[in-house]
This record gives C-alpha cells, sequence and structure tokens, in this order.
C-alpha cells in the first residue's frame, strides 16, 4: 500500500495560542520502502507520525493509505485500518506490565476477528524476534532490547503493510539499537513491509533506503541512499 | 471485539486491579446486603402477618345492611340468602361460594378439666360452614360432617358408633339411660348418651382457628401462665393436645342471655384446625347451626347467612372477583380485609422506606465507583492510548470498563446477598433466642423469594454500570495520540 500525503497542515491550538506542527507538507511513501524521518527536537518528527498513521485525524490536508483517505473513515473504521494494515513500534515499548509477552505480542486479537490462533502467532513472533524461549516471561523481567523485540512482534501480529515506529531505539544503547535496526531490516527484505522510522539518531537514519529531514514543520530534504551499517563489534553480525 | 476475548480481557484487567475494584465494589456490597435484607424481612413479615393473622388468601364477604338491622325488618334485599350464593357463584372467575352462619342464640361451653386441669364455664360462640371446606384439615377419628343427618346403609360396618342399621336401610341411633354408666351402656367408641333425646349420639365436630390457639399460647398462657390467681398454671397447649378435647355445649343458655327455650345440652369435640374456622370462637358443620338457629332462634335465622367466602377459580381472579362482589352485588368485605390492607400497606410503606435508605447507599456507591473507576481510567491512559492505537475502537474500549464494572455488579451482588442472608441468618437466632413468644410469632422473619435474588443481581449490576457510565464514556474518549505522547 502507498501512503500519499499532500496539503498536509497541522497546527495545535492551545487558547489562543496556535503551533504550526506541520505546515504544508507534501509526501509519497511507496509500499516496501525503508524511509527514515529525521530532524531536531521539536521539529514535528512525531506529530507527522501520528497523522500519517491514523492516529491524528485532526489535519488539514489529505493522507492516503492504499485506497483509504484516512480523514474521510470513521472512527471505527479508521480503528479497523490500523488494526488490519498498520503497526507501531514507540520508544517505551508500551508492553502491559501484568501480561506475558507472549500476551503482550496477542494483544491486537482482542479487538477484532483474525484467521490465526492468537497463541500460535504471538509464538512465531516471538522466535522470530529471537525470544522463543521467553513466552511466558513478564516484560519487567526482560532487558530494553528484549522489550522492543516483543514490541515489533506485537506490531506484526496483524500482519501489517506498513509500521511506524517512533525513537524504536531511543531508549538503547548504540549496539542494542542497531541490532533492532537489523531486525527492521530483515523485516523489510524478506517481507516488503514498509517501514517508517523516526529518528534524531543520524546513525540510525544512515541505515534506511531514503531519509527525509524535517525542520519546523517542512520537509527540507529527501533523498534516497545507499544504507551504511556501521562495523563496530557491538553491532553483531556485519551486514552484507 | 471478538466476542470470546473481551471477558478473557475483563478478567486480566480485574485480576490486575483486584485491589480496586473490591475497594469500589464494598458500598454496593453493602446497599445490596440492605436492600435483600430489609426486602425479605418486608416479605417476610407481610406473608405473616397477612397470611396467618388476617388470613387474606380467602375472600369473605358480608351483607352491608345486616349491620344496620334493615334485613331483619322485613322485604327488602334478600340478605345473604341461598339466591345471593348462585349470584356470586355466576360471576366469572368463581369457583365456589361457601355461606358461614353464625349461631343466632346464646349457648355456654363448660367443661375443659382434662385439658387446663379444671371445669369452666364459658361463652360459646360459633358458627357453621359448609363441611367441604375443611376436610382435610381434620386430624381426629371423628369426621366433620353432619353426624345428625340419616345416614343409610346395607350392614352394621355402615353406621358410627353408637348406631345399628335399621331395617329401612339407614342408620338408628341406639336408646340408652343417661344414668348408666359408660361400660353399661350401648353408646360405645366415639358415641355418648344423650341425656334429652335418651339416644346415642355423636359430639357435634368443631374445628377451630389456628389463630386462637396462638392467642392462648402466646398472650393468655404467657401473661397469665406462672401467676397464682384466677387462671394461675395455665398450660402452653399444643394442636395434639386439643384435638379430641370435648365439652358440653349448652344451647339456648348463657351467662349473657337466655332464649325462652331450655338450654339443651349437646357434647362437642374439636376435631381439627382450620383457618377457615372463626377467629375467636369454633366452627361446626353448617347443618348443624341451621338446625340449631331454627330450633332456638326461629325460621328467618336458619336461612340468612353472615358471610360468603368466596373462592376464585385462579389468584389472578381476587382482584376482578373482589370487585364484582362489591360493585354488581354491593356486598362489603369482611372487616379484617380492610385491617389486612391496612397492616399491608404500612408493612410496604417501612420496606420502601428501608430500601430506600439501601438505595442512597447504592447511589453513594455508584459514586464511589465513578471515583474509583475513573482513576483507574487516568491510571490506565497510556494502556488505553496503546490499545487504540493498535486497533480499539472507542466502543470496544467503553465495553472494556462497561464489562469490568459489570463483574464487579455481579460479584458485589452475590457477596451482598450472601452478607444479607448471613446477617437474616443472625437477627433470626437473636430473635428466636430473645424474643419470647408472642401471637403467630414465625419460626422466621424473612422470605427469600427467587425475584428478590433476581432484583438483588440486577440493581448491583445497574448501579455498578451507573457508576461506570462516566469513566466508560472518558475511557472511550482517551485521544491515542495524546496518550502515547505522554499529553
Ligand atoms: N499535543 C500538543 N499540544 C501542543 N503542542 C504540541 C503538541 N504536540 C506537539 N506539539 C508541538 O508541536 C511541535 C512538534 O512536536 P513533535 O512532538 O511533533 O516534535 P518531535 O519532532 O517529535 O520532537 P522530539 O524529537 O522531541 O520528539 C513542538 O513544537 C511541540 O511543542
Ligand atoms: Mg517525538
Amino acid at each position: 500500500m502507498n501512503l500519499v500525503a499532500s496539503g498536509l497542515r497541522r497546527a495545535y491550538r492551545s487558547g489562543a495560542v496556535s503551533t504550526e506542527a506541520i505546515r504544508n507538507l507534501d509526501l509519497e511513501i511507496e509500499a516496501g520502502e525503508f524511509v527514515a524521518i529525521v530532524g531536531v527536537s521539536g521539529s514535528g518528527k512525531t506529530t507527522l507520525l501520528n497523522t500519517l498513521s491514523g492516529l491524528d485525524t485532526q489535519f488539514e490536508g489529505t493522507v492516503r493509505l492504499g485506497e483509504h483517505s484516512l480523514a474521510e473513515l470513521s472512527e471505527s473504521a479508521l480503528a479497523r485500518l490500523r488494526h488490519r494494515h498498520i503497526g507501531f513500534v514507540f520508544q517505551d515499548f508500551c508492553l502491559l506490565d501484568h501480561l506475558s509477552i507472549a500476551e503482550n505480542v496477542a494483544l491486537p486479537s482482542y479487538f477484532g476477528d483474525l484467521d490465526v490462533e492468537p497463541h500460535k502467532r504471538a509464538t512465531e513472533l516471538l522466535e522470530r524476534v529471537g525470544l522463543g524461549d521467553r513466552l511466558d516471561a513478564l516484560p519487567t523481567q526482560l532487558s530494553g532490547g528484549q522489550k522492543q523485540r516483543v514490541a515489533i512482534a506485537r506490531a506484526l501480529f496483524c500482519k501489517p503493510s506498513i509500521i511506524f515506529c517512533d525513537e524504536p531505539t531511543g531508549s538503547l544503547d548504540r549496539g542494542t539499537g542497531l541490532s533492532i535496526m537489523q531486525l527492521f531490516d530483515e523485516l523489510n527484505r524478506q517481507e516488503q513491509l514498509t517501514l517508517v522510522v523516526v529518528t534524531h539518531e543520524p546513525h540510525i537514519a544512515d541505515m534506511a533506503h531514503r531519509r527525509i529531514v524535517i525542520e519546523d514543520g517542512e520537509i527540507i530534504e529527501d533523498t534516497a541512499q545507499t544504507p551504511e551499517w556501521p562495523v563496530t563489534s557491538d553491532a553483531g553480525e556485519a551486514r552484507p | 471485539m471478538s466476542v470470546q476475548r473481551l471477558p478473557a480481557l475483563i478478567a486480566q484487567s480485574l485480576n490486575r486491579n483486584l485491589g480496586h475494584f473490591a475497594l469500589s465494589g464494598v458500598g454496593v456490597v453493602i446497599g445490596i446486603a440492605t436492600l435483600f435484607f430489609f426486602t425479605s424481612l418486608g416479605e417476610g413479615v407481610r406473608t405473616t402477618v397477612l397470611e396467618d393473622v388476617f388470613v387474606i388468601d380467602q375472600i369473605e364477604v358480608v351483607d352491608p345492611a345486616a349491620g344496620i338491622g334493615l334485613r331483619t325488618s322485613g322485604g327488602f334485599g334478600g340478605g345473604l340468602d341461598d339466591a345471593t350464593i348462585a349470584q356470586i357463584e355466576e360471576l366469572d372467575g368463581v369457583e365456589r361460594a361457601y355461606p358461614k352462619m353464625k349461631l343466632t342464640f346464646p349457648t355456654q361451653a363448660s367443661g375443659g378439666e382434662a385439658l387446663v386441669g379444671r371445669d369452666m364455664g364459658i361463652e360459646f360462640i360459633g358458627d357453621g360452614i359448609p363441611v367441604d371446606l375443611v376436610q382435610d384439615q381434620v386430624t381426629d377419628r371423628l369426621e366433620f360432617r353432619d353426624h345428625m343427618a340419616p345416614r343409610s346403609c346395607s350392614e352394621e360396618a355402615d353406621c358410627p358408633d353408637g348406631h345399628v342399621c335399621g331395617d329401612d336401610g339407614t342408620c338408628e341411633a341406639l336408646g340408652c339411660d343417661p344414668r348408666q354408666s359408660r361400660s353399661d351402656s350401648p353408646c360405645q367408641g366415639l358415641s355418648y348418651c344423650q341425656q334429652d333425646r335418651e339416644q346415642c349420639s355423636l359430639p357435634i365436630p368443631l374445628v377451630i382457628s389456628p389463630y386462637l390457639l396462638e392467642v392462648y399460647n402466646g398472650s393468655i398462657q404467657t401473661a397469665l401462665g406462672d401467676s397464682q390467681g384466677i387462671g394461675g398454671n395455665l398450660p402452653r397447649l399444643t394442636k395434639d393436645m386439643i384435638v379430641g378435647f370435648e365439652f358440653d355445649l349448652v344451647l339456648g343458655q348463657s351467662y349473657v342471655g337466655r332464649t325462652g327455650v331450655a338450654g339443651q345440652r349437646e357434647r362437642a369435640r374439636i376435631v381439627g384446625f382450620s383457618p377457615r374456622a372463626m377467629q375467636l370462637g369454633a366452627t361446626m358443620p353448617l347443618e348443624y347451626v341451621m338446625r340449631f338457629n331454627e330450633q332456638f332462634g326461629g325460621q328467618e335465622s336458619a336461612e340468612i347467612y353472615h358471610s360468603v367466602l368466596v373462592e376464585t377459580e385462579r389468584n389472578e381472579d381476587v382482584a376482578p372477583v373482589t370487585h364484582a362482589l362489591e360493585d354488581e352485588l354491593g356486598l362489603e368485605l369482611a372487616d379484617r380485609h380492610r385491617q389486612a390492607e391496612r397492616a399491608g400497606l404500612l408493612i410496604l410503606m417501612l420496606t420502601l422506606l428501608f430500601n430506600l435508605i439501601a438505595l442512597v447507599i447504592l447511589a453513594v456507591a455508584a459514586l464511589n465507583i465513578t471515583h474509583t473507576f475513573s482513576m483507574m481510567v487516568m491510571e490506565r491512559r497510556r494502556e488505553i492510548g496503546l490499545m487504540r492505537a493498535i486497533g480499539a475502537t472507542r466502543r470496544q474500549i467503553q465495553s472494556l470498563v462497561v464489562g469490568e464494572a459489570a463483574v464487579v455488579g455481579l460479584i458485589a451482588g452475590l457477596s451482598g446477598v450472601a452478607l444479607g442472608i448471613g446477617v437474616s441468618l443472625g437477627v433470626d437466632y437473636a430473635f428466636d433466642r430473645w424474643v419470647g413468644h408472642f401471637p403467630f410469632k414465625p419460626d422466621t422473619l424473612f422470605v427469600w423469594s427467587p425475584w428478590m435474588f433476581a432484583l438483588a443481581l440486577a440493581t448491583a449490576v445497574f448501579f455498578c454500570l451507573l457508576g461506570a457510565y462516566i469513566p466508560a464514556r472518558r475511557a472511550g474518549g482517551v485521544d491515542p495520540a495524546d496518550a502515547l505522547t505522554g499529553r
């Protein structure tokens, strides 16, 4: 599914003060792309991600995901669209501490019908992210990197076509961050998963295939790039 | 939300927030216990008062004119005679009408040695009712029927004690001499030698109201039982002691007044208890009363009934039949119906008053739930935001909170009922142990019916849902973008 935004604007109003977080932005992301969005703090990265992913519909302009125009969908249709086609990964993982990691991964199964057995699917995904032996562990028993893998497995649960990540490595040390990026890269290559990753760390952005720089709610740079993987030893295996 | 999965999610959430939920449900438990307690107490007291004290499960009508003497001054209206009975039986929903007639002349009862230890003479008040009204409550050997009526027979065994089968195929009383001793007398078994007729006769069967026994045991015996003067050392009586008890009736003679006719001594025997018997007096088969009234009070007093018991086909017919009796036939309900109505209303009002208190408790409990649930929604704002992001609709989030409230309601309702029952049992125990006997003191003060359980659970769930309404809406309104970015 292609993602197309045009004439996008998003202003936050609090009382008389209005902050223009996104100003007149056009953007097109094709299916299977691996895009990094970078910019300084407060430049509007999170706001952009929220409007593109259907979490925030109070924007002007249009955002289309496949044939759906997000602004025109009802609240529940939008929820179904997110459930069916969109995955999310957040900086602080957003896991429910009282549920086992398998149950966390299967959380989306509560909100819509799927043709898979939730526990079986969760097990497969946790194996996929290298946590097949920790199914019953609680999130509090995991390291940051492991938690983020759980969150990624959860994002993959409904076989989405696009995953939005807001600072997915922001809470991780450099090495762990790199291994998470490697996982994204694999998913992108092997499953043609579209990835939109917001980050303010240049070396993370280097690993994407396209870099979009925003400043004050506007795109100031949008370039295709050859992914650059660092050759440091703590980055795990070297990239092909 | 896949319907089978919602309960699992609710269970997880309840499990995690057990403390919060338990706290929020406490008020509901107390409210429901109060509601259940007073409802079952009200029902229990009402049942005792209305069914045992006032016996309202039967309609009894009187002729309103009878009291002011119009009837006897001749001519107008028919009074409660056979024609009226026939009219009543024609009404829709009436199964049968049973006439009742009082003895209209003074009568005295004497005896009692066997029962209370000394002979006493008292004014006798009695009435008569059709025999088929009481048959199943007779526990004595002597049947509740008109033993003076001719009885056909084909052999000796068909006839009662003191009678033989005559040549004309009816039972004939044996002649006897009242001066003979019992062992020499031909009057054996239940029969005795009646002094005026000089014939073996069977006693007049009487049924008495359980009310009478209750009043005796609960008031007279309790008050005088231990005193030394008149009435001192009266024993407590049981039904078994009274059934089979015999005493003499002197018809036409009393302490109060005397009829022109000389007193006639007849033996009477108590054969059982019936709620249909008159409350302060004794009841015999109607035929005896008609016969005695004719003999001692004249023709007219043998044809006019004093009241009519009306039996309806179904319970639902009671109200319309009551109306028809009052409006179409101009009859009046017996006094006890009006008293019962008043008592019933009073009890209902008290029950409602206490239930109002329960409702206030529940309303406060609902507020408490609103508060606790709102707090929980606030605490779980991020979690809710996440759920919304990964595909939960507003409605699903609302149902999650509502479902949690419903479970809290159900559990609180059950606990409330359990608490209510526990307190009731305690009160019953205390009541049994520390409150002395009084008329109609029931075994239990409480009546529990299925509808009360349903009412308690439904009320508990209702108030929990009411309390959760605002928090649920708030939860549904959580904006995922704001919640996830921590704003
Ligand atoms: N809910 C909000 N209400 C008011 N202003 C907001 C809100 N969210 C964002 N903003 C403002 O919009 C601008 C963009 O914020 P945004 O969170 O998108 O930046 P960001 O690039 O994600 O920054 P960071 O790297 O710090 O996460 C900022 O000026 C911020 O103050
Ligand atoms: Mg941000």
